[in-house]
């Protein structure tokens, strides 16, 4: 009987993943079909012949600047992880290790910052840029995820803080560290899973993101791989598999280092946040 | 170590902050107040509250707020329920737990933009594979042509459907925290209940729910939160269409302001869900404190 339990228990259990990953096996499907094979009734559930040229043909298309796209993307993705952690951790570590007055302020500010409605501010960043001529630069674009990812980083990373203890650097102090620096290189060194995690955050919800892109930039040599593939869906004629191909190759990186961070990233986040 | 030495170091972010957020937030606000010309920005108009009276006197923003309470309403609830019952379903010693977790994240691993091309193409009527399926399974058991569905094109349920696809990607970012949750929750706790004679059900809600309390408070706010302000899965899917049916509060700003190029009335839209988002804030923070 309890043998039976645990048949069905797996069972359930493999049919709800099974089901769940329908739309990512769709996905393959999609940019594995030939060109005629797409937009058909009844639609193809399986794509037999698979075409496997269409990974091929999607990086000598010309309208479709894949490489630039995806150097573009890792500009941005990279520069906003890069500013985020630079000014987040002196931020995070202040919050983490001392009290002062406008510590509450401060830390619901970074709580509201989360909630603003960015499109607002963007408004004035577009119009910002448009004075200073940033429009359809990537610098602009890095400055807008900043905005976004920013405070959320900070927040995190005081979580990460807040998961060594001070009395490591109260045992340098006392030691006679002369500067603060070493107090700081010990800190820090603790820190690297969780300061991975955090320019991780801002670089894999930086690349994904349509938001600043799709406002701030034209051209199609400058554009971003995710507003890149949203572009190629505007076309009056959608060319559906070579899409969805180009699709699956710009995510195929993210999925990778998700995946792997995902552990930390919980653990960061619950352990700031059950803490304090 | 000076006194101001803490503020010294908040410099950078408090900089940073600063000049992306906060000075574009205040001047936004100034812009609600005037009538913005892009061609000639220096001759912007101060109009006082006209732009507030057009936002308030128009339809938008009030099906604006209603598709933004039924969004967020169905995607956080949606999106917890879903994660719970896989919790509690894969916490269990089962062959290839880890694998079937790994598998689980994917939804969420996948660039959103991805997923909801992916979820806008399996809503095509006749071709897209959602209708075809429900068509051979539901087909001969109701009269609705399941194969014609306007999944993204009707009104009436465009927001739905968005909502499904949202709650697909976003499950397993709720998953992944109350799976934590309950591995931490001590086993003996479920032995003493099952002593005093607690069946599946009563242990569920006398044992997991009250030790998961926490993280579900976390898992749930960080769920409205992010759902709230709710870009992608609006633009890619329905440009905020049919009729305006998907524009929740954040993307009608949007909308406004880039598409409309209406700065002035964008902005004064974006005050106005500033408003509510604050309205919204201040309550929750008086429940939350109310607890303690």
């Amino acid at each position: 009987m309890k043998a039976l339990r645990k048949v069905i228990l797996h069972a359930i259990v493999y049919v709800i993943v099974g089901l769940d990953l329908l739309p990512v096996y769709f996905m393959l499907n999609l940019s594995l079909s030939s060109n005629g094979s797409v937009l058909t009734y009844p639609p193809k559930l399986i794509a037999l012949p698979a075409e496997f040229a269409n990974y091929v043909q999607i990086w000598v298309d010309p309208t479709r600047p894949l490489l630039y796209w995806l150097r573009n993307s890792a500009i941005v993705a990279g520069g906003t992880a890069a500013l985020c952690l630079i000014v987040a951790i002196p931020a995070a570590y202040t919050l983490s290790r001392f009290r002062f007055r406008g510590k509450r302020l401060y830390s619901y500010w970074l709580l509201a910052a989360q909630l603003l409605p960015f499109p607002l501010v963007l408004i004035t960043l577009y119009m910002i840029m448009l004075q200073l001529n940033l429009l359809d630069t990537l610098v602009s674009v890095i400055l807008a995820d900043t905005a976004f990812v920013l405070p959320f980083s900070i927040w995190m990373m005081k979580g990460f803080f807040d998961t060594v203890p001070v009395e490591l650097e109260e045992a340098a102090l006392t030691d006679g560290a002369d500067r603060l620096n070493v107090i700081v290189r010990i800190t820090l060194r603790l820190m690297i899973p969780g300061l991975a995690v955090t320019a991780l955050y801002a670089f894999v919800n930086t690349w994904g993101d349509i938001l600043a892109p799709v406002t701030l930039l034209r051209s199609n040599t400058n554009m971003v791989a995710s507003v890149g593939i949203l572009m190629l869906q505007e076309q009056t004629k959608i060319v559906w598999n070579t899409l969805m191909a180009s699709a699956l190759v710009v995510s195929a990186p993210i999925v990778v280092l998700f995946v792997l961070l995902q552990k930390y990233f919980v653990k960061g986040i619950t352990a700031g946040a059950v803490k304090g | 170590m000076s006194r101001s030495f803490p503020y010294f170091l908040l410099v950078p972010s408090l900089m940073v902050m600063g000049l992306v957020i906060l000075y574009p937030l205040f001047n936004s606000i100034l812009m609600s107040f005037q009538s913005v010309n892009l061609g000639y920005l220096a001759h912007s108009t101060f109009v006082g509250f006209s732009n507030y009276y057009y936002v308030l006197s128009g339809h938008e923003f009030y099906s604006s707020l209603i598709a933004t309470t039924i969004f967020t309403g169905i995607s956080v609830a949606g999106s917890f329920v879903c994660a719970l019952a896989l919790a509690l379903l894969v916490n269990r010693e089962i062959v290839g737990a880890r694998i079937v977790k790994g598998l689980l994240i994917i939804p969420w691993a996948i660039p959103w933009f991805v997923s909801y091309i992916e979820w806008g193409f399996l809503y095509t009527p006749i071709f897209g594979q959602l209708d075809y399926l429900l068509h051979i399974l539901l087909g001969p058991l109701s009269n609705i042509a399941w194969s014609n569905i306007a999944w993204l094109s009707d009104p009436s349920i465009a927001i739905y459907s968005v909502c499904i696809a949202v709650i697909w990607t976003s499950t397993p970012f709720a998953l992944m925290f109350l799976l934590a949750g309950l591995q931490t929750i001590p086993l003996e706790r479920y032995e003493s209940a099952k002593m005093d004679g607690a069946g599946m059900l009563a242990s569920f809600w006398y044992v997991t729910l009250p030790s998961l309390r926490k993280i579900i408070v976390i898992v749930v706010t960080f769920l409205v939160i992010f759902l709230w302000e709710s870009f992608t899965p609006i633009f890619v899917m329905t440009r905020g269409g049919p009729a305006g049916s998907t524009s929740i509060l954040y993307f009608e700003v949007w909308r406004q302001a880039f598409l409309y190029y209406d700065f002035g009335d964008a902005a004064a839209t974006g005050v106005l869900a500033l408003l509510v988002v604050f309205t919204f804030s201040v309550l929750y923070s008086r429940e939350a404190l109310k607890e303690e």
